[in-house]
């Protein structure tokens, strides 16, 4: 059965790079895209995590993150006077399926291409005459020439936070790098990956032999870094899962760490904009644990947190676009909050909610704020201590704040913990 | 034309392409020979099936059949257990009965001509129709060449002429053509040999062992400078890794799901702008 879905300005076919870059483009610039991905919603938490990800048998020889040879495949011959025939399971050349496309499996080698790859024939002709292409060879230049093209590649590099070390940097030589590299506009913006020891060892033969030996530049960040759309991304850990595999360490560059994110969170952020000035009329997330909007949303999606709005939305998150939406908010610096008075109109529940789980209510004058004032934080944890979830009070001794801070720290374990015994079990209701 | 087929450890790894380190004699060293079983291929004959295994696809004859094929591609020798100690057995008859047996990610629509020999397998067959047809006619015709025996029962030198032979296309298989058979057997005891355990081969990584390959490790962060050091850490499968090292705290009251491991991995990932990144 048909259904009609509401008119949108662009439709992308495919969730991969191109599809991803598009699309965010597109939104960007005000424009309603949707994007068709005939395979599954991918994510690197939790489809991707180790160690189930660390399976040769499935990815590598069963190609779990490839196109489906049984459903479509192409044919291939090596000679003209052979038939084709079709590839019945993947030998070579893997085009993919389920989003994030080939951005999931590659290895992240990552090259530009060469100037004289872009004019392939009037080079080649220049060098080696015109009989160098057979009559019946297509080969013809690309209508852009690389300095037209460096900008984007320049761009590029700093979407995917690639790692290396600069050959050429605007024309000047750099001892060290590839001395073949076209020209770059600025340095990788990572450091390059480490040397493994077979590397080094080869590298150190090479060298002796008077070739110019260089670490590869690489879309694997080498450390934390927070890329040209203000996603994270984490240092490689060196696991050797890179091709075939998708990477569970947020590290290897694809469309789900470096762009998706970024291109579908502003659906939350019409409510939820991170950096927006205080007081937002709805909670503030960015800067909170990524723990806790997991919770939030999952509670939401249970429903044992009703609400009409949240309740709705989270229904049509994934486990993948959960996790993919708490670790953004994580990563986006917290927004200052000092002393909130009383919003027009709100009474204490709406005023809670609406200034966040974060906000510090010390100056807020209605009496229902009375337990919370020297406790900004705590009074989150109160507010949600049905549903058996707080910290235990602290000694008065101790100054609530910093007490809260410690537990709440976003690089400490979960914000608030149920408590073993005491105070807090004998709040709840 | 390859060479014909010689088994041995040497032959296996130049097939798969591996390259030894020279951590993994450490390993094998470590282990020790006195603790490895004997060579078991001189009983293939009369093998019985550990008294606890369940066969989902092969038939018993069809067992002893494979245990002695494999115990020929990978034998067990001074390095340590072969594919028939390690399960590879198992492994096969667990993926002939799933998805990868009934012809899953395989194109199987027609026209099938026979192909050169850089385009694959072009057989109409599910690898489990393969199997049941090649090792019936493998059997089949061991008894009519050598008296009554099927290839369970020949000498080891015999069946690895009879593999030899399969392999070089001169061992007829009925319709079945014998080098796509032997391919098809390779393939399924290398995987079977270096696959994760989880998968039923592979028993006590064996295989992993042999090469010094570590397995499902998580991280070598802390290694990978540390150059010419040998790696000594026994290797860990999907099964035993620990979800990274990290401990993981549940409230009593919050149900255990992969949710709340979600949560772990998520909470784990360092926040890059707390971490001096540059922007």
């Amino acid at each position: 059965m048909s259904k009609t879905l509401p008119a949108v300005d662009a439709v992308i076919v495919g969730g991969g790079w191109t599809g991803s870059i598009v699309g965010k483009e597109l939104a960007a610039h005000g424009a309603r895209a949707v994007v068709l991905e005939r395979g599954q919603p991918r994510w690197p938490s939790p489809d991707f995590q180790a160690p189930a990800v660390h399976d040769e048998l499935k990815y590598t020889r069963r190609h779990a993150l490839h196109q489906d040879t049984a459903v479509e495949t192409f044919t291939f011959r090596n000679r003209t006077d052979q038939t084709a025939l079709p590839m019945r399971r993947w030998q070579f050349a893997y085009p993919t399926t389920h989003l994030g496309g080939a951005g999931n499996h590659w290895s992240g080698a990552c090259y530009r291409f060469d100037p004289t790859d872009l004019k392939l024939r009037s080079h080649y002709t220049q060098r080696y005459g015109a009989g160098i292409f057979d009559a019946d060879l297509a080969a013809q230049d690309w209508p852009l020439n690389y300095d037209e093209l460096e900008p984007f590649y320049d761009r590029f590099d700093y979407l995917i936070g690639a790692s290396g070390f600069a050959g050429n940097l605007k024309g000047q030589r750099q001892p060290g790098g590839n001395p073949f590299e076209p020209w770059r506009s600025r340095p990788y913006p990572n450091p390059p990956m480490k040397v493994p020891f077979a590397s080094a060892l080869f590298g150190t033969a090479a060298a002796s032999l008077g070739y110019h030996p260089y670490i590869r530049p690489s879309a694997l960040s080498t450390r934390p870094y927070v890329n040209s759309e203000g996603l994270p991304m984490s240092a490689c850990v060196y696991c050797g899962f890179c091709s075939n595999f998708g990477c569970e360490h947020f590290a290897k560059a694809s469309p789900q760490v470096c762009i998706l994110v970024g291109a579908t969170t502003p659906a939350c952020a019409t409510c939820h904009a991170p950096g927006a000035p205080a007081p937002q009329p709805l909670p503030r997330l960015e800067g909170m644990p990524a723990e806790y909007a997991v919770k939030e949303l999952l509670d939401f999606r249970r429903g044992t947190r009703p609400s009409p709005v949240m309740g709705a939305i989270a229904k049509g998150l994934t486990d993948g676009d959960i996790a993919s939406i708490a670790r953004y908010y994580a990563s986006q610096p917290r927004a200052p909050i000092g002393p909130i008075g009383p919003l027009p109109g709100a009474g204490p529940a709406a005023t809670l909610h609406a200034l966040g789980d974060n906000a510090d209510v010390s100056a807020h004058p209605h009496p229902a704020y009375a337990p919370f004032r020297r406790t900004g934080l705590r009074a989150a944890c109160a507010a949600r201590a049905r549903r058996a979830v707080c910290v235990p009070a602290p000694p008065a001794s101790v100054p609530p704040r910093a007490a809260l801070r410690a537990r709440c720290s976003r690089n400490g374990r979960a914000g608030c913990r149920p408590a073993a015994a005491g105070p807090a079990r004998a709040a709840r209701p | 034309m390859q060479p014909a087929f010689k088994p041995g450890r040497r032959r296996l790894l130049k097939v798969i392409g591996a390259t030894v380190p020279a951590t993994a004699t450490v390993l094998a060293g470590a282990q020790g020979p006195a603790s490895l079983p004997a060579p078991a291929h001189e009983v293939a004959g009369n093998a019985t099936r550990d008294a606890d295994s369940v066969a989902l696809f092969f038939n018993h004859e069809e067992e002893i059949t494979v245990d002695a094929i494999v115990a020929r591609l990978i034998p067990a020798d001074e390095l340590g257990p072969g594919a028939k100690e390690a399960g590879v057995t198992t492994f096969l008859d667990r993926q002939l009965a799933g998805a990868f047996g009934a012809g899953a990610n395989f194109y199987r629509q027609g026209p099938f001509p026979a192909g050169t020999p850089e385009q694959g397998y072009q057989l109409p067959l599910t690898p489990a129709e393969c199997y049941r047809l090649g090792l019936a006619a493998l059997d089949r015709a061991c008894r009519a060449q050598y008296g009554g025996r099927p290839f369970a029962q020949l000498a080891a030198g015999t069946q690895d002429a009879v593999l030899a032979g399969l392999e070089a296309g001169s061992f007829a298989l009925d319709a079945l053509p014998g080098a796509v058979f032997f391919q098809m057997l390779l393939d399924g005891t290398i995987e079977g040999f270096f696959a994760d355990p989880v998968y039923g081969g592979n028993r006590d990584m064996a295989g992993w062992k042999l090469v010094g390959f570590p397995g499902a490790m998580a991280s070598f962060a802390n290694d990978i400078e540390r150059h010419n050091v040998p790696y000594a850490r026994a290797p860990v499968s999907i099964a035993t890794a620990p979800p990274h090292a990290m401990s993981m705290t549940v409230p009593p009251d919050r149900p255990v799901t992969f949710l709340a491991a979600a949560d772990e991995t998520i909470c784990r990932s360092p926040a890059s702008n707390d971490a001096g990144a540059v922007r």
